[in-house]
C-alpha cells in the first residue's frame, strides 16, 4: 500500500502535449531555486501572512484531488492505510517526509527535510535571517490529507506551521484546525488541461527534440527520492508539485495586487518572469551540463541552436508543455511556440479570458533559454552557482520578452518572442 | 558630460594611453559611484571598497603623522600598477590605475587633470539652473554624487501605513516590462483586514483588501561593526594644501618640487548622505539575489521602481516603509546605518 512505485503507476502524460498527470491532476518537477524565489515573491506581494494563508490554501486544494484520487485507485479503505498512502506520497514527490496524528479536537503533523524549509535553510541561512516559516506547500498537503483520511469537506482543514526548520528549529511542526469550508474552485484536471490544448505543433528540427524529449522523459520517470523524501538530481533539489498550487498563488496574488495596489502589478509580474528565469536557468542549464545528457545528446558543442533544442527537449521532458522552436536567429530573436501552457490552461478555466499573456514562468523560461543559448561559456563548463547567476545578471538582461499570443487571450496556441534589449550599465537594478 | 554613461569616462580616458582604470568612489563608505576599464574586469565593487579604505587609511595616517586631514592625493606602487587615489569633492574620490611603466610625474599630471575634469563635471550639473533638461541631467548625476544633508538618524519609527495608490500609464521598458511611472500622489493609509477573509475574497471577489501593516520594529542593539555604516567625516582638502603621501618612502620625488608642509585643519561636523541613499547601499550590498533586491522593495511598499533608483526624491513615510522592508527582508531587528 505504501510503496511508492505503486504511486509512480499513475503518473501519466497527455500524448502530444507533454504534459504530466498524477492521477489525472497536472503536476511538475520544479526545482528549489524556483520554488523559493515564486513562494518569496508570493509573500512579497501579500505580505507574509496573507501570502502564508494564500499558499497553504493552493497547496491544499492541488493535493486533496491527488490524496482522494489515489485513495480511490489503491483501495486504502482504513484510515491508518490512507494516513499512510499520503505520507508515502509525499516522500515519493520529493516534499520530505510527513508524519501526521490527530490531538484532541484537532490533529499535527511533523515533518523533516521538507523541500521548502531544508531548502531555504541551505541557501540563503548564511546570509540572512528568516522569521516566519516556509512550508505552506507541506501545510496544504497535511490539511488535504486530514480532510481525506477523516472524510471532512475539502477546503475545511486549516494548517499552520508552528516550528520551521527554516526558523533555526530541528523539525517543522504543523497544528491542524476544522474550520469552516472556504469556497470552492473550478477542478482543473485532464480534461481541462486537454481542451485548452487545440492545435498540435512540430518544432523546427522536431526530429531531434523529440528523440531527446523522450530519452530525458524515460530517465526523468526513474528518479526517486531518497529515504528523507528529498529528491535530488543535477545537483538541485527537485519536487513534483500539482501545477495549480503555482498557478493559484500566483494569480490569486496578482488580483490581489491588482485592486489594492495597481502600481505594482507590473513590478509583480517582472518577480514572476525571474521566477521562471532563475528555475530554468538553474535547472536547464545544470541538466545540459550532466553526464545524462552527454550520454544521450553527446558533448556540448555550446551553439545557439544546439543549447535551443536542448532546452525544448528538457521543457517537454520536465512536463513544462510541448515547447517548439519557430525562429531562432543567434545573438538576435528567437520564438518559441507552445499549444499551451500550465499556466494559460488554469487561467482560461479559472480567471478567464486575459488580455496580455499570462504565462510568467514560461516567460521568464523563454529569456533564461536566450541567456544559457548566449552567455554561458559551455566548452569550460563552469560551475553554475548563485554567484556566477548573480555576476551574470549584475548588468541586467540583454533580452526581453513578449508573450504575442496566448491561449488566455483566446489564440490558438502561446508564443513567446525574446529579443535583444537595450543594456546600460545603470539599468543593472531591474529585470 | 554626465556620469550616466561608461562611455564618458572612456572618452575622458582616451588622452591617457597608460591609464587602464578608472573608479569614482564615494567616501567615507567606499561604494563604488562608476567605473571604467580599458579591458574586461570584475569585481568591480570590491575593488572600490578597497581602494576607498586605503584612501581613508591615508587621511588617518596623515592625521596622526602630521596632525592634519589634509589629504589631496595617494601614490600606490604596485608591481604591476600605479594608483593614485585622488580627493575630488567632499564625499567623492577617484582611483586612476596606471600601468606600472608610466612615468611617476606623468602619472600624477595626468590624474590630476582627470580629477579636475570629473570635479568640473560635477560642479557643471550639481549648478543650480532654470532648464527642464539641466535639471534633468543634474537629477541623473545626483543619484550618482552623495549629498550631505545632516547627521544619520536611527531606525526606529513606527512603520507607515500604505494604502493604493492610482496607477499611471503603464509602459513597458526595454528590460522585462517594468513600467516607467511617475510619483504617485500620496493617499491615506487604510486598515488591515483578517488575513483569512482576506483569503476568501479572493474566491468571491467581493472584498477589497489592503496591504497590512508591518510589525513595529523593536528596541534592539545595532548590527555588529562590519554590517554598520558610521556616521561619515567630512574632510575638506585646503586649496593650498598639497600633502600627499606616497609608497616610496625611500627615495625622494625628482619628477616635481619638494611640498610645503600641509597647514593643520580642524575637522568640521561630520555629514551624511541622504538616509534613503544610505539604506538602500547597505540593502544592495546584503540583499540576497540582489539583481531582484530593489523590485522586491518595490513590490513590498508600492513604491515604483524609478523612485527607488533616485531615492533623494522619496518622503519620509516612503523611507520608512523601505527601512522596514529591508529589515524584514534580511530579518535584522534594525539597520544601522
Amino acid at each position: 500500500m505504501t510503496d511508492p512505485a505503486r504511486i509512480v503507476e499513475h503518473r501519466t502524460s497527455i500524448r502530444g502535449y507533454d504534459f504530466e498527470l498524477l492521477a489525472d491532476v497536472p503536476v511538475v518537477y520544479h526545482c528549489h531555486h524556483f520554488n523559493l524565489f515564486w513562494d518569496q515573491t508570493i509573500d512579497d506581494a501579500l505580505g507574509p501572512q496573507l501570502g502564508a494563508v494564500v499558499r497553504t490554501r493552493a497547496a491544499r486544494e492541488a493535493f486533496h484531488d491527488i490524496i482522494a484520487a489515489l485513495v480511490d485507485r489503491l483501495d486504502a479503505k482504513s484510515a491508518k492505510d490512507q494516513q499512510a498512502l499520503a505520507e508515502a506520497l509525499f516522500a515519493a514527490l520529493g516534499h520530505g517526509t510527513l508524519r501526521m496524528g490527530v490531538r484532541g479536537n484537532g490533529a499535527h503533523a511533523e515533518g523533516r527535510h521538507l523541500h521548502f524549509g531544508t531548502c531555504w535553510r541551505e541557501k540563503y541561512a548564511d546570509r540572512v535571517k528568516r522569521t516566519r516559516p516556509a512550508d505552506a506547500v507541506a501545510g496544504g498537503f497535511a490539511a488535504a490529507a486530514m480532510e481525506v483520511v477523516h472524510d471532512l469537506l475539502r477546503e475545511s482543514v486549516d494548517a499552520t506551521e508552528d516550528e520551521c526548520v527554516a526558523l533555526e528549529g530541528d523539525v517543522c511542526r504543523f497544528t491542524l484546525r476544522p474550520m469552516d469550508q472556504a469556497p470552492l474552485m473550478r477542478s482543473v484536471r485532464r480534461p481541462e488541461i486537454e481542451r485548452a490544448c487545440r492545435t498540435p505543433l512540430e518544432s523546427k528540427k522536431e526530429e531531434d527534440v523529440a528523440a531527446l524529449a523522450a530519452a530525458l522523459s524515460d530517465h526523468a520517470k526513474k528518479l526517486t527520492s531518497d529515504p528523507n523524501g528529498r529528491l535530488r538530481a543535477f545537483g538541485l533539489y527537485f519536487a513534483l508539485t500539482p501545477t495549480t498550487y503555482y498557478n493559484r498563488s500566483a494569480y490569486d496574488a496578482l488580483r490581489h495586487v491588482a485592486r489594492g495596489a495597481p502600481q505594482s502589478v507590473s513590478v509583480m509580474k517582472a518577480l514572476l518572469r525571474e521566477a521562471g528565469h532563475v528555475g530554468t536557468f538553474n535547472t536547464f542549464g545544470r541538466i545540459l551540463m550532466s553526464p545524462e545528457w552527454e550520454t544521450r545528446g553527446g558533448p556540448l558543442r555550446g551553439e545557439v541552436e544546439e543549447i535551443v533544442r536542448g532546452a525544448c527537449a528538457i521543457g517537454r521532458a520536465m512536463g513544462l508543455g510541448r515547447w517548439c522552436i519557430e525562429e531562432i536567429v543567434p545573438h538576435d530573436r528567437l520564438v518559441l511556440r507552445l499549444p499551451a501552457t500550465n499556466e494559460s490552461a488554469y487561467y482560461i478555466c479559472r480567471e478567464g479570458r486575459a488580455t496580455e499573456g499570462a504565462c510568467y514562468f514560461t516567460q521568464g523560461a523563454a529569456l533564461a533559454t536566450m541567456q544559457l543559448a548566449h552567455r554561458v561559456p559551455w566548452t569550460s563548463r563552469p560551475s553554475l552557482t548563485d554567484a556566477f547567476y548573480d555576476q551574470l545578471l549584475q548588468d541586467g538582461l540583454p533580452w526581453r520578452v513578449e508573450e504575442t499570443s496566448c491561449v488566455s487571450k483566446g489564440d490558438a496556441h502561446c508564443e513567446f518572442v525574446v529579443t535583444a534589449s537595450d543594456r546600460r550599465p545603470h539599468r543593472r537594478l531591474t529585470l | 558630460m554626465a556620469f550616466s554613461a561608461r562611455e564618458d569616462l572612456g572618452r575622458v580616458a582616451l588622452g591617457a594611453p597608460a591609464l587602464k582604470e578608472v573608479f569614482i568612489i564615494s567616501i567615507p563608505d567606499c561604494l563604488l559611484i562608476k567605473s571604467w576599464a580599458r579591458a574586461e574586469r570584475t569585481n568591480e565593487e570590491e575593488t572600490a571598497v578597497q581602494l576607498g579604505t586605503v584612501f581613508r587609511a591615508s587621511i588617518t595616517a596623515l592625521a596622526t603623522a602630521v596632525g592634519s586631514e589634509a589629504l589631496e592625493g595617494v601614490t600606490v606602487e604596485a608591481k604591476h600598477a600605479l594608483i593614485r587615489l585622488e580627493h575630488v569633492t567632499s564625499g567623492m574620490m577617484a582611483a586612476f590605475v596606471f600601468e606600472r611603466s608610466a612615468p611617476l610625474g606623468l602619472m600624477r599630471v595626468q590624474a590630476r587633470q582627470l580629477r579636475d575634469h570629473i570635479k568640473g563635471s560635477v560642479e557643471q550639473f550639481t549648478k543650480p539652473t532654470d532648464t527642464g533638461a539641466a535639471r534633468a541631467v543634474a537629477s541623473s548625476v545626483d543619484r550618482a554624487v552623495p549629498r550631505f544633508s545632516g547627521p544619520p538618524s536611527t531606525e526606529e519609527r513606527a512603520p507607515p501605513r500604505f494604502s493604493p495608490r492610482p496607477s499611471d500609464d503603464l509602459s513597458a521598458t526595454p528590460a522585462l516590462g517594468v513600467p516607467r511611472m511617475n510619483r504617485p500622489p500620496p493617499t491615506k493609509p487604510s486598515a488591515p483586514l483578517d488575513a483569512q477573509r482576506a483569503a476568501d475574497a479572493f474566491t468571491r471577489e467581493v472584498t477589497p483588501f489592503v496591504r497590512e501593516a508591518t510589525e513595529t520594529p523593536s528596541d534592539a542593539t545595532p548590527l555588529p561593526g562590519d554590517l554598520t555604516i558610521r556616521p561619515p567625516e567630512r574632510v575638506e582638502p585646503s586649496p593650498s594644501s598639497e600633502a600627499e603621501i606616497t609608497g616610496r618612502f625611500d627615495q625622494p620625488d625628482l619628477d616635481e618640487p619638494p611640498k610645503k608642509p600641509p597647514i593643520p585643519e580642524v575637522p568640521t561636523r561630520p555629514v551624511a548622505r541622504p538616509r534613503a541613499t544610505r539604506l538602500l547601499d547597505f540593502f544592495r550590498r546584503y540583499a540576497p539575489d540582489p539583481h531582484a533586491a530593489l523590485l522586491r522593495l518595490s513590490l513590498r511598499t508600492g513604491i515604483p521602481v524609478d523612485l527607488l533608483e533616485a531615492p533623494d526624491a522619496l518622503d519620509d513615510a516612503q523611507v520608512d516603509a523601505i527601512a522596514d522592508s529591508i529589515r524584514d527582508i534580511l530579518g535584522q531587528e534594525t539597520v544601522g546605518i
